[in-house]
């Protein structure tokens, strides 16, 4: 019940400031292929640099919703009623990721429509929304990430780190046909998710996905608790 | 009558420091509780500790019965906690932030929140702005709807932080004229500077110092209590000699000492250490001795922290 109205106060926010996120919704996928592709008009790297616009700008999307869903409500003496109500901040912690899930779907279906318009590219229903399950877990983790570099204020350090590593991150993308046989195993190992990438057009493999949901639980689960701690302590200072 | 609102030894110590000592706070149905006190010192701390949004460290409180600890989410639903700051949600509009706060706090359908918003934004007079976003409302007509949440919501039990903080007198009196007859059934605790605001819309009013209660007690039985206090002032033909002065600082009995030349000022609880500081007074050339009624702000000085000026 509670969570429904928190999910509606959201819908609310999001209808509000609908324009502010149109348009970065489009914006973010074009910079980086601005940034990452065009320089370089490979037909090979198009294609890869594709697949990291498709993950990076759901996440840069959606951590940018953090600060719209928390820190102008949670945080400083002048925190909204919401928090001042007898409801379970987990609760309002996980409507939050239900919205910036919902905005990383969002943008993964823009990136996806934006570089298959350019690129003229295509994947599977099944390969697209293999590639959501995929990006669930990294955005869950990052929007608790986020959150917390709200309660210690360094927010935007943190959103600026984050645009380098997804910027690198669609850079990685890149170089990942030229050699996939030796020095870039170790990488493979450590971002799973390109693996997996590389694995998509062969077979389905489930471990990746599994591997990066057990670690974003974990993640996710030690960071709400602690973030619920920091905002508790918040609120008596 | 029992009190509906318990305190029972209550302690809370933020950062180190002990912000509530020992309090104990009782509060009988639909009456209204005034907590006056200077700044910082612990009013607002105290309210966040009823309204259950501030854990305590030790110390327990009833509410209609029910433990705050024990029954937290049960006893605060009935609660309506207004801070002394605006708490909107700065990405929704008037209406949405009313919408989501009834929601949350009500059990009525979507309809009747719709109908409760228009019917009470008409009698405050913000209709015109309901659909406005917060940042473009200015700050006293926020603080009335902030405080429309209250009688729209008609909660059991209403917490208020200075309630009319920012508000001009006119709209301080037709304020307390809704709050009394649109909330009479409630019981409210507001903490105020206002002494007039205190007198005139109390039940009960309790002097909070350095987290502990002073007094507490109807304006009629503070008064009675308070009946030997006394303020006082004397004049001299010339400066006050500097032994004098210090021994008028040094006397714990005194409160609020302000010595300026050759006048002395002071708040006195016994009329036996006023008559010690007369006494010693009269070889330092007395020239002229003032007393005047004690008034509620009187009172509330002698209760609170004692400081001298030079």
């Amino acid at each position: 019940m509670m969570s429904s109205i928190i999910l509606i106060k959201n819908m609310f926010v999001l209808k509000n400031l609908h324009v502010k996120y149109l348009l970065v919704l489009f914006i973010v996928p074009m910079a980086l292929y601005l940034i990452n592709v065009v320089p370089f008009m490979d037909e090979q790297i198009k294609i890869w640099s594709s697949v990291g616009i498709w993950i990076s700008s759901p996440i840069i999307c959606s951590y940018m919703y953090v600060y719209d869903f928390f820190s102008n409500q949670a945080l400083s003496k002048k925190r909204s009623f919401i928090f001042n109500q007898p409801i379970s901040m987990f609760g309002l912690l996980f409507s939050g990721m239900l919205i910036s899930l919902f905005i990383a779907f969002l943008e993964l279906i823009i990136s996806f429509l934006f570089t298959m318009l350019i690129n003229n590219i295509s994947i599977s229903i099944l390969d697209f929304i293999f590639l959501f399950i995929k990006i669930v877990p990294i955005v869950s983790s990052c929007f608790f990430i986020g959150i917390i570099s709200s309660i210690y204020n360094i927010y935007n350090v943190s959103f600026i780190s984050l645009l380098l590593i997804c910027v690198s991150f669609v850079q990685y993308c890149r170089l990942l046909p030229l050699d996939n046989s030796s020095e870039y195993n170790i990488i493979y190992s450590i971002v799973v998710v390109s693996s997996d990438v590389l694995n998509a057009n062969n077979e389905i493999n489930l471990f990746p996905a599994l591997l990066w949901y057990t670690i974003a639980i974990i993640v996710c689960g030690l960071l709400s608790y602690l973030a619920v701690t920091l905002v508790s302590r918040e609120n008596e200072s | 009558m029992p009190a509906i609102i318990s305190l029972q030894s209550v302690a809370k110590q933020i950062n180190g420091k002990t912000i509530i000592a020992d309090c104990d706070l009782g509060l009988e149905k639909n009456q209204t509780l005034s907590i006056v006190g200077v700044n910082g010192c612990g009013k607002s701390v105290l309210l966040k500790i009823i309204a259950g949004i501030i854990n305590v460290d030790s110390g327990k409180i009833f509410i209609d019965g029910n433990s705050l600890t024990r029954e937290s989410v049960k006893v605060r639903r009935k609660i309506c906690y207004i801070p002394d700051y605006i708490d909107f949600d700065y990405n929704l509009n008037v209406y949405q932030n009313l919408y989501i706060y009834l929601r949350l706090v009500s059990k009525k359908t979507s309809n009747e929140i719709k109908h409760n918003i228009y019917h009470w934004s008409n009698i405050l007079g913000f209709s015109h702005i309901l659909y406005s976003m917060i940042s473009e409302v200015e700050y006293s007509k926020l603080r009335l709807i902030q405080i429309s949440r209250a009688l729209a919501s008609s909660p059991e039990y209403l917490l208020i932080d200075k309630p009319s903080f920012g508000l001009d007198s006119e709209n301080k009196k037709w304020l307390w004229s809704l709050i009394n007859t649109t909330l009479k059934y409630s019981t409210i605790i507001y903490t105020s500077y206002d002494f007039n605001e205190v007198e005139s819309y109390s039940d009960r009013i309790a002097f909070l110092d350095k987290g502990k209660i002073r007094l507490n007690g109807s304006i009629k039985d503070i008064m009675d209590k308070t009946e030997s206090y006394g303020y006082y002032k004397l004049i001299f033909k010339s400066n006050i000699s500097k032994k004098f002065s210090s021994e008028v600082r040094l006397n714990d009995n005194l409160y609020h000492v302000r010595i300026k030349r050759n006048e002395m000022e002071f708040y006195c609880s016994d009329k036996k250490t006023f008559f010690d500081i007369f006494k010693n007074s009269l070889p330092n050339d007395l020239l002229d001795m003032q007393n005047r009624p004690f008034n509620f702000e009187d009172v509330f000085l002698s209760q609170t922290r004692k400081y001298n000026d030079e």
